[in-house]
């Protein structure tokens, strides 16, 4: 279900339209409906208290009605005589007007007795049957003059005669035919003797004239003050308790008392029936109100009409007010949704003075507020990003920077701790020796040759031990960059060669040095000392990293370069180890190799003095198979030599 | 007897171990390298063995520590590393591989010999 929250101001605005028409036309309708019932009732309250003025006065001359109470009460009393089976008094026209048998109160008496009388005028008396029972009934003319006012009739019960003996039957009939006419005769002066007995039954006559003269007159009842029914167009009525609302609130003292009855269709009005001060019963008068009920429904269908009428005309209206309020929030609200999809360009047009204008325009201030800040907060956001962007490249090229220093650093670091663990295992190793004899000398007593032998030990140690230390000074003055004393003059690579290979004692290395030598080899400028370093250095290595098989040293020109390559058949080294065998430190981490002492800085040597011979390094090497480390001289030209 | 195996690839060394523990009453056992020491530890089943660290070969004194550690027929020995290599991660390494001591060198004949003599009683 839609709740109201969901509903358009515009739907609201047409719904409180319809609604206060639907309103205004049902509050209309509603008036003139009232006014109409109002004053179809009144017109009618105002016949019957007209008819009512009326029937008093037609009454009131008669002052009797209490008679014709007295005329049924007479008839009741009688009634209760042994032997009576009823007693009944006739208009002149054969209508009952009071019974024992009160129902029968208005019927036509259509008995040939009852004609014959009223007819004649004269007594008249027999066998009859009353309410399926057989009678004798007497009836005796009610006479005013010569006049007929009507009969009395009685009737007496058979029951003794019709079960006495014949011959007592005669005797029985005789009394009977005596008693009965005394009992009419008697009755019939004693309404004789009642004068009005005429007016009396002239009220029946009025009621049922002014209701056939009347079209709008449907009943007519008149009520003693007893409740009992003296006349009324329907005669079934006559002589019934009359206990509806209306009568019983005018017995209980109201003036008027007015009621529809919609089952019915009539229009009830009840009054008091005075006459003098004296109150005497109620007039009831019901008057015919199917027209009334007719127009009411007419008035209905009109009203139903109208409020159609008005329902369209207010959303007619409602659209018509609505639109020129409507009509420009609706636009605002298309361009706030613009606006809210990101379109900064929106303008609210404004169209009027009021307060949706004064909308209008803080919205245009606000869009173009927005856009303003949004255009500076991208221009910020750029200059930003640009600025995070140099930043981040500025950081990036410092922090690869810091990283190339720091991997040197840590490289470095890692390789001077191991070059220190190296170092000091390369010291401790001849101390070992040095510090264990000379306390075996102190300590214990020694044979002349243990002695000797020991101090040979200590001898043999300590020169390793200064060897070892000078090597160690050569390499931190390395370390710390300090250029080697370097004496250059034009040499011939081949003699520095052959010097160093001397050096190599077959015995102590357990092979031999071949070399293979070009003959007149040309001269290089070169540091002898410096240059046999390197050829040494290249050949320590390759008689540590071979177990065996022979080492070849060669000299040759290629390129305008002199030569020297030293080939060894030893554990080779590997294509990723190639690159950093001339690094610092550098030492490949194997097993076979493991043993082996070194520093790491044989081949570093080795090329930072060829480097500073403007030289150039080779090396071809496989694992497993051999190794051939070479360095190359610029030949030395004679424009040089003659410098 | 007790039984003290060396092992050792500097002669000297051996030599100086050797005659330190001489006057003692014990019978001195020599390997040059970590596999001759290996297979010599595994056929005498010494009480102690003096092995150094970096030696040629295939095995070095760590390899050969842990192998004879992991033995249960070997694994009572009494190893005391002997090494050059005198820093702490180097200890630590030769602990870990199950060493019982732990000898830097250069060292004194005497205190070897006062720690043999300690680890027999
Ligand atoms: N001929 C070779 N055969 C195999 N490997 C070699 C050879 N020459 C050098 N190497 C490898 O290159 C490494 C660097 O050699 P380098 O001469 O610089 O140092 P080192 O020999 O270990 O120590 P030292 O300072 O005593 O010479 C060696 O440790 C070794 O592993
Ligand atoms: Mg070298």
């Amino acid at each position: 279900m839609i709740s109201l929250k969901d509903m358009k101001i515009q739907t609201k605005i047409i719904m409180a339209m319809v609604l206060l028409l639907i309103f205004i036309g049902l509050l209309s309708f509603w008036a003139s409906y009232m006014h109409e019932k109002k004053s179809l009732l009144t017109n009618m309250q105002h016949n019957a208290v007209i008819l009512n003025h009326a029937l008093i006065i037609s009454i009131t001359n008669q002052k009797s009605i209490a008679e014709k109470v007295n005329l049924q009460t007479l008839v009741e009393e009688l009634s209760l005589t042994e032997g009576i089976f009823g007693v009944w008094v006739i208009d002149n026209s054969s209508r009952i007007t009071s019974a024992t048998f009160r129902e029968q109160a208005g019927e036509v008496a259509s008995s040939y007795l009852i004609s014959d009388a009223l007819q004649n005028g004269y007594y008249v008396s027999g066998f009859d049957t009353k309410l399926g029972e057989q009678v004798y009934s007497a009836i005796y003319p009610l006479k005013k003059g010569n006049k007929i006012l009507g009969a009395v009739e009685v009737a007496f019960e058979l029951r003794e005669y019709l079960n006495a003996q014949t011959s007592h039957r005669i005797h029985l009939a005789a009394q009977m035919k005596r008693d009965i006419r005394i009992m009419a005769e008697s009755l019939s002066s004693s309404i004789e003797k009642m004068q009005y007995i005429n007016e009396l039954i002239h009220i029946q006559r009025l009621v049922d004239r002014l209701c056939a003269e009347s079209e709008i007159i449907s009943r007519i009842m008149i009520v003693d003050d007893n409740s009992r029914t003296i006349a009324c167009n329907d005669l079934s009525r006559v002589g019934t308790i009359a206990d509806d609302k209306g009568v019983k609130a005018v017995i209980n003292g109201a003036d008027i008392y007015t009621r529809l009855a919609p089952s019915q269709k009539i229009y009830l009005v009840d009054m008091p029936l005075r006459i003098g001060d004296e109150f005497k019963g109620v007039v009831s008068i019901g008057y015919d109100a199917r027209d009334y009920y007719t127009h009411l429904s007419e008035i209905f269908r009109f009203g139903s009409l109208i409020s159609g009428i008005g329902v369209l005309m207010g959303i007619l209206l409602a659209f018509q007010v609505s639109n020129p309020i409507i009509k420009p929030i609706q636009r605002l609200t298309d361009v706030t949704k613009k606006l809210a999809r990101g379109d900064l360009t929106v303008k609210a047009s404004v169209s009027s003075r009021d307060e949706i204008g004064t909308l209008a325009i803080a919205f245009n201030q606000m869009a173009e507020d927005l856009a303003r800040s949004k255009e500076e907060i991208y221009q910020y956001s750029k200059t930003l990003e640009q600025k995070v962007k140099q930043r981040t490249q500025e950081l990036e090229l410092s922090n690869q920077e810091l990283r190339e220093i720091q991997n040197e650093l840590m490289e470095a670091s890692m390789a001077k701790s191991e070059f220190m663990s190296i170092a000091s295992h390369e010291l401790r190793t001849p101390l070992t020796s040095v510090l264990g004899y000379s306390e075996l000398l102190l300590t214990r007593d020694l044979t002349e040759s243990q002695k000797k032998e020991f101090f040979g030990f200590i001898n043999e140690e300590s020169v390793l031990l200064s060897k070892i230390i000078d090597d160690l000074l050569d390499i931190s003055r390395i370390e710390s960059q300090k250029a080697f004393g370097f004496v250059k003059k034009p040499v011939n690579l081949a003699d520095i060669l052959l010097k160093d290979t001397k050096y190599y004692s077959r015995a102590e290395i357990g092979r031999r040095i071949i070399t293979d030598m070009e003959e007149n080899l040309p001269l290089v400028n070169a540091d002898e000392e410096k240059i046999g370093q390197v050829i040494k250095n290249l050949i320590d290595n390759a008689i540590k990293y071979s177990p065996s098989g022979d080492i070849i040293a060669k000299a040759f020109v290629k390129d305008n370069k002199v030569w020297i390559a030293i080939q060894d058949h030893g554990i080779g080294i590997s294509q990723k180890d190639i690159p950093h065998v001339f690094d610092k430190f550098f030492r490949v981490k194997q097993k076979e190799t493991a043993h082996i002492s070194g520093t790491g800085l044989g081949l570093a040597i080795v090329k930072y003095i060829v480097e500073f011979h403007d030289g150039e390094l080779d090396i071809k090497s496989k694992l497993g198979e051999g190794t051939t480390i070479g360095f190359g001289l610029p030949v030395l030209k004679d424009r040089d030599l003659n410098e | 007897m007790n039984k003290i195996l060396i092992v050792d690839d500097e002669e000297k060394v051996r030599k100086l171990v050797e005659i330190t523990l001489s006057i003692g009453k014990v019978e001195i056992l020599q390997a040059s390298s970590g596999e001759e020491g290996l297979k010599i530890a595994r056929e005498t089943r010494p009480d102690i063995i003096l092995l150094d660290v970096m030696m040629p070969g295939r095995f070095d004194g760590f390899d050969v520590c842990k192998l004879l550690k992991e033995d249960p027929a070997t694994r009572d020995i009494y190893i005391i590393m002997l090494t050059a290599k005198g820093q702490k991660a180097d200890k630590e390494k030769g602990f870990a591989s199950g060493a019982d001591d732990y000898f830097v060198k250069p060292f004194s004949p005497m205190e070897l010999m006062e720690k043999i003599d300690k680890v027999l009683s």
